[in-house]
């Protein structure tokens, strides 16, 4: 028989060793984005920012990261107002056909992207809209609202309704009871979903791959560069870098917020 | 009296009747729903019947795409190898996760959410990136792997096996999809009512019994929804393989996306695309059978 602390010992080792195999392509990518050389091999070459400096010079990679956070920013914005609203008739009110409505919504979150970015590819050639960083926010929103829908029932769910009686009955009409309970109340549900929303399409590639036009965002612009352009390859690691940083900041950003 | 014809009560009292503020409050994403997947979707059935003459779409109704679709094994047969790695994709996740949410949600002494945080952090950006560093930088041909071993002396070339194959594609995919398979796995770990497994105890199960015969059946839910996060998305895989793949790791969606920008070969394209969406959605009902919609939204 093993002990118990061996077995702990043993789970705590696992999940050291899991969590060096999941980091490990990150530790090297830093390493190597301050690595003063064109080759991505050993032996490293000395310390340098060239890259730093050469990805902020090169207007394509440096546009593709504001084409993604903005892309991101709208998918966030919109998803939250449709998941919320949806996720409000889910919670609040029972009618013919929820049951099989709460499925459907889920459609998006189930599907392969790649299903998704070929049926709005035809859609969107066919209707005449021309791709651009527009069409990728319309099909980030979509895979974005099941999430957002998910995140809201469950935060309304927990959500103590004659809060908002007692502020009916002390003459409060829906608008400010809304704004001075309902919202503060659910305000977490929304920060969660913003991150979870602005994540989703900061880091896809699959869908915006078929959506986007000339502009691109980050991740398809890395993935053209892996197939196409070796000249810029020397410069990826540094520009992964970067969009983590900003995605760090954000995340860290939504928690404060969420915990105040 | 109070006036009730403001246009703030007026509208207001619109809203109160309940019908209408169901269909109100459903309408955006209802929209979205319908414009922007059963839109698509329609259109894709529609344009798979189309024919294409040189570069010119020709509105038909011929089965001219699925015959060859169903003539040719060449694409059955990728799409059943396809089905093959997500599985495999899918038992390496799971069984490589299972253990981190069993650590997470019984063995840890550390605070549970700050590791499930780090757990997270890869998916802060895209996995994009980590295929680049694992291309480029750790399995290439001067990469960290290959250098190591050589200076090691335990090799005298550069290994080229350890690049463009299917089994680095299964592996890739394993290690940027685990940490996001440990939260459905993880959630339902949590629920389990602890007592019941110093009940077990008492009874005089050995660790291994209470883990067999309780623990690992009360999680049953959670690993499915496990599955079904990882399993549909990796069988409609065609970015990993396209990079780390070669000849020999592609995958159906990577002809998908062919027919679709080299190919130019809608109407077959979309054949393609609906014979995957039948599977896929063969399998996510299997799958939903037994896992209920709260399960799933415990999971996020």
């Amino acid at each position: 028989m093993v002990s118990e602390r061996v077995r702990d010992t043993i789970f705590s080792v696992y999940f050291a060793l899991f969590m060096i195999l999941i980091y490990a392509p990150f530790v090297v990518l830093m390493v190597f984005s301050f690595n003063d050389s064109t080759l991505l091999t050993l032996p490293l070459e000395g310390f340098t920012l060239k890259w730093y400096w050469k990805f902020f010079g090169n207007a394509q990679a440096f546009s593709s990261i504001l084409n993604s956070l903005l892309v991101a920013s709208a998918t966030a914005v919109l998803a939250i107002l449709g998941g919320t609203m949806a996720a409000f008739a889910l919670v609040r009110h029972r009618f013919a056909g929820r049951t099989i409505l709460q499925w459907f919504m889920l459609l998006p979150m189930i599907l392969p992207y790649v299903i998704m970015g070929i049926a709005l590819f035809l859609f969107f050639s066919i209707v005449g809209i021309e791709p651009s960083l527009f069409t990728v926010t319309l099909g980030h929103t979509l895979v974005a609202l099941p999430y957002v829908t998910l995140i809201m029932v469950a935060r309304l769910i927990g959500f103590d309704r004659s809060l908002e009686e007692a502020a009916m009955d002390l003459g409060a009409d829906e608008i400010t009871t809304f704004r001075k309970v309902t919202l503060p109340i659910i305000m977490p549900g929304i920060v969660a979903s913003a991150f979870l929303a602005f994540t989703i399409s900061f880091e896809d590639v699959s869908l915006a791959y078929f959506l986007l036009g000339y502009e691109r965002t980050v991740p398809v612009f890395i993935y053209g560069v892996l197939g196409r352009v070796p000249k810029e390859l020397p410069m990826l690691p540094a520009m992964s870098m970067v969009t983590l940083s900003i995605a760090f900041v954000l995340a860290i950003i939504s928690t404060l917020i969420a915990r105040e | 009296m109070k006036d009730n014809n403001t246009v703030k009560e007026r509208v207001l009292n619109f809203f109160r009747g309940e019908k209408r503020s169901i269909l109100l409050i459903l309408s955006p994403s209802l929209l979205w729903y319908m414009v922007f997947l059963m839109a698509p979707l329609v259109l894709m059935v529609v344009l798979s019947f189309w024919r294409m003459e040189d570069v010119h779409l020709i509105p038909t109704f011929v089965l001219d795409n699925y015959i060859r679709f169903f003539t040719d094994p060449t694409y059955s047969r990728l799409l059943l190898k396809s089905i093959g790695m997500a599985g495999a994709v899918t038992a390496g996740c799971v069984g490589l996760g299972y253990p981190i949410a069993y650590y997470l949600s019984f063995k840890t002494r550390i605070s549970k959410y700050t590791l499930l945080c780090l757990l997270m952090g890869p998916y802060l950006t895209s996995y994009v990136i980590q295929i680049f560093a694992w291309r480029h930088l750790i399995l290439s041909y001067g990469g960290i792997v290959n250098t190591l071993l050589m200076n090691l002396g335990l090799i005298r070339e550069p290994l080229t096996w350890i690049m463009n194959n299917q089994y680095v594609v299964i592996f890739i995919l394993i290690q940027s999809w685990t940490p996001w398979i440990v939260l459905p796995m993880f959630a339902s770990l949590e629920k389990i009512d602890k007592s019941l497994l110093e009940a077990a105890a008492d009874l005089g199960a050995s660790p291994m019994q209470t883990f067999l015969k309780v623990t690992l059946p009360l999680s049953m839910p959670g690993v499915l929804v496990a599955v079904l996060f990882v399993l549909i998305p990796s069988v409609g895989e065609f970015v990993t393989p396209s990079w780390v793949g070669g000849p020999g790791g592609y995958m159906y969606a990577n002809i998908i996306q062919a027919s679709f920008h080299r190919g130019l070969h809608w109407p077959f394209g979309s054949t393609l695309t609906i014979m995957m969406l039948i599977v896929t959605l063969g399998i996510v009902f299997v799958l939903l059978k037994k896992v209920s919609w709260e399960q799933i939204m415990e999971s996020l």
